[in-house]
């Protein structure tokens, strides 16, 4: 199945092409964790996952199609 | 031979006319640390708690921390302390810059100011020469001409100067102290304090170096560090964005303080954000001493029908929040003209926010209208009112006048029924992090000894899952992520605990960008720092007491002030459910808050009421404090 990732502010980086768009292949039944895992993205650096309009943690199960969003860790002051 | 430290305090009466050196001893640096510690202490032992804020008792606190000016990332820090005029309780409000170092390098911690001069003066402090001077020429002038003035008059372009502006000068309520013209000592009206004294600038500039115990050992850890902080995601994203890209994040997250906290999610969100201002106006990435982040802005705007000038900086988060989707405006240039002006007059952007917005949800429920504000139409959404409500409020025209004492006070006196539209906390405008998403930062809110506070302790969303930032609270013991909106023991423990780090970092004069969690300097390396910069045996179990022993005094010192459990409390706004984006129908249960709060007295050694017991404050060292 395929499922996207889309990328904001510092996380952009991990898109050679830099527009924060990453399109991955991958198995039946994978986890958001696993996606990280195989894009490289460093566990941790991401405060908010994004999917299907709800606020999700990495052990999330994923399906054909799915596209996550993922925000790095921010600061206010 | 102090290591670390200076070992001199400038203590000068503006009634006398007097300058005083002390020397508190090292048994005194290593209680109190320095910033809030020290504060707390002098406020304790020298200023009633009944004092009139903006009188001549109350006394003006300019304290670095014992770690102020270390060549690392993140050591910049000083804190200006005073009982505050907006809260009428403790007051501290910390900033980065260079002001801090300077003055360790000219040879001093801090200054105690006292007293009231008859006339407008400044202080210039160059190594051992401490001199009072008129600031009779100055007064009037915005932060600009003003620095450049008293570095023009000294002959050097390197002195630095915190100083307020007309805000200031015109006692508005949450005047801010602003150095190098974008480091603001924001919060609790500390510039308004400084304008009551009649004290314009204080100039520092110094040729010393900090003694420390083990030079080599900080420059091994500096490197260290150096080397490894544009990999580190958390330091690079700032340098990236800044704090701009909190604003994506909040929205996405259904958090972002949009029109008056009912919602969560702005619809302009994308125009205010970090990636706009990197597209349209970022000029420079700038840092503070030392510090290879450069997570500060500068921006620049050349438009025919507006201008921002670079050297006041750009906009933080809060500021891009407070004047952007809090009042619903999605004009990026604004909010950063907006920043330029409160930076000009020395005014506390977010509390200035806040008094807008509250015009604003008092003129969308019918208590003020039109006339009130000489014709203009002050609704949720209208760009074109920001920057003429701050002249308003900067100049003290009209409603401005009222404004300008705080949303209380201005409540107080538009009354009917204004007091409803109020979200203030110990009467302190809120931060722009919705409790609601943010249960830890609620708790803060409520407990902050400040007023309203978001830099209490590390946000719970960073914690929700392990990973670079949660694994690095390992040497506290915090070893199971929490949900952000849990309320349970397990989040006040965590809050508690990394609210004694967090006060720490405010006593050493740190930044939270540069240690962990929020930074990326090990917590054990922090604790080297201090041993190599001090040679002093210490320990974190030790600089965690130091930071329980800040809290519990900056607490009784409010209890003093008349401050009770009814005061540790949100807003009710917060109990009732967002009304849009992803966390749509969200609220705090109350009764749940109200447990949180009990079980941290509980945790935190004091009684049902708040009051910390006698055995807390003995085990602390604090058997001098009588409550």
């Amino acid at each position: 199945m395929v499922v996207t990732i889309k990328l904001n502010s510092e996380l952009k980086r991990y898109d050679p092409s830099r527009k924060g768009i990453i399109k991955l292949e991958v198995d039946d039944g994978w986890t958001i964790r696993q996606v990280l895992e195989k894009t490289g993205i460093i566990r941790g650096e991401t405060e908010f996952m994004i999917l299907n309009s709800k606020i999700v943690n990495e052990e999330e199960i994923l399906k054909d199609g799915d596209i996550i969003h993922l925000y790095p860790v921010a600061g206010g002051g | 031979m102090p290591y670390g430290y200076m070992g001199k305090i400038i203590r000068v009466n503006l009634t006398k006319g007097t300058i005083g050196i002390e020397e508190p001893g090292e048994l005194f640096y290593r209680t109190y640390i320095g910033g809030k510690g020290f504060i707390a202490h002098y406020l304790l032992n020298e200023v009633p708690a009944d004092v009139d804020p903006l009188g001549e008792d109350n006394k003006l606190f300019f304290m670095t921390g014992i770690m102020t000016g270390i060549p690392a990332a993140g050591m910049p820090r000083f804190v200006v302390g005073a009982k505050s005029p907006l809260t009428g309780g403790f007051g501290q409000s910390e900033a980065g810059g260079f002001w801090g170092p300077e003055l360790k390098k000219a040879g001093y911690d801090g200054l105690i100011i006292e007293g009231r001069s008859a006339k407008p003066v400044y202080i210039y402090v160059k190594d051992e020469n401490i001199e009072l001077k008129s600031a009779e020429h100055l007064w009037g002038m915005e932060t600009g001409d003003c620095q450049e003035t008293i570095r023009e008059e000294n002959g050097d372009n390197n002195i630095r100067v915190a100083q307020i502006g007309p805000g200031g000068e015109r006692l508005i309520k949450y005047a801010c102290i602003i150095s190098e013209l974008k480091h603001a000592n924001g919060r609790n009206g500390l510039g308004t304090v400084m304008g009551s004294k009649n004290l314009k600038a204080i100039a520092v500039r110094g040729s010393n170096s900090i003694p420390y115990a083990n030079e080599a050992k900080i420059k091994e850890i500096g490197k260290k560090f150096l080397d490894m902080y544009m990999q580190h995601p958390l330091s690079r994203g700032l340098y990236e964005y800044g704090t701009s890209s909190t604003v994506k994040n909040m929205n996405a997250a259904g958090i972002l303080p949009t029109r008056n906290f009912m919602f969560g999610e702005f619809e302009g969100a994308e125009k205010i954000s970090g990636d706009a201002l990197n597209e349209t106006m970022l000029k420079e990435r700038k840092g503070c001493y030392a510090c290879a982040i450069r997570c500060k802005r500068v921006v620049e705007v050349k438009d025919e029908n507006i201008t921002v000038d670079p050297k006041y900086g750009g906009p933080e988060y809060e500021t891009l929040a407070v004047f952007g989707s809090l009042c619903q405006v999605d004009d990026l240039k604004i909010i950063a003209k907006a920043n330029e002006l409160c930076n000009r007059y020395s005014i506390d952007t977010m509390s200035m926010g806040n008094a807008i917005v509250f015009a604003m949800e008092c003129v969308n429920l019918g208590i003020l209208n039109k006339d009130d504000f000489d014709g203009l139409d002050v609704s949720f959404g209208n760009k074109d009112i920001i920057l003429p409500m701050i002249e308003k409020i900067a100049k003290r025209e009209g409603i401005g006048d009222i404004l300008a004492e705080g949303t209380v006070i201005a409540a107080k006196r538009i009354g009917k029924g204004s007091e409803k539209v109020l979200l203030t906390i110990k009467n302190q405008e809120l931060g722009m992090h919705d409790p609601r998403g943010k249960a830890g930062v609620g708790m803060g809110y409520a407990i902050s000894e400040t007023g309203a506070e978001h830099m209490l302790a590390a946000h719970d969303t960073a914690f929700t899952q392990k990973g670079i930032a949660f694994d690095a609270l390992q040497p506290f013991g915090i070893l199971e992520p929490l949900d952000s909106h849990d309320l349970s023991p397990k989040k006040v423990r965590m809050f508690m605990y990394l609210q004694y780090w967090w006060s720490f970092f405010n006593m050493a004069g740190l930044c939270y960008f540069g240690p962990a969690p929020r930074g990326s300097m090990p917590v054990n390396d922090i604790i080297e720092l201090l041993k190599a910069a001090t040679g002093w045996e210490v320990s974190l179990w030790e600089v965690m007491k130091a930071g329980e022993r800040s809290i519990n005094m900056s607490r009784a010192y409010n209890i003093r002030a008349g401050f009770t459990k009814d005061d540790d409390m949100l807003p009710e706004k917060f109990f009732e459910p967002l009304q849009n984006g992803i966390q749509k129908g969200t609220s705090i249960d109350k009764s749940e808050f109200e447990r949180a709060i009990s079980t941290y007295y509980s945790m935190m050694g004091w009684d049902s009421e708040g009051i910390p017991t006698e055995g807390k404050l003995l085990e602390l060292n604090l058997d001098w404090i009588k409550l």
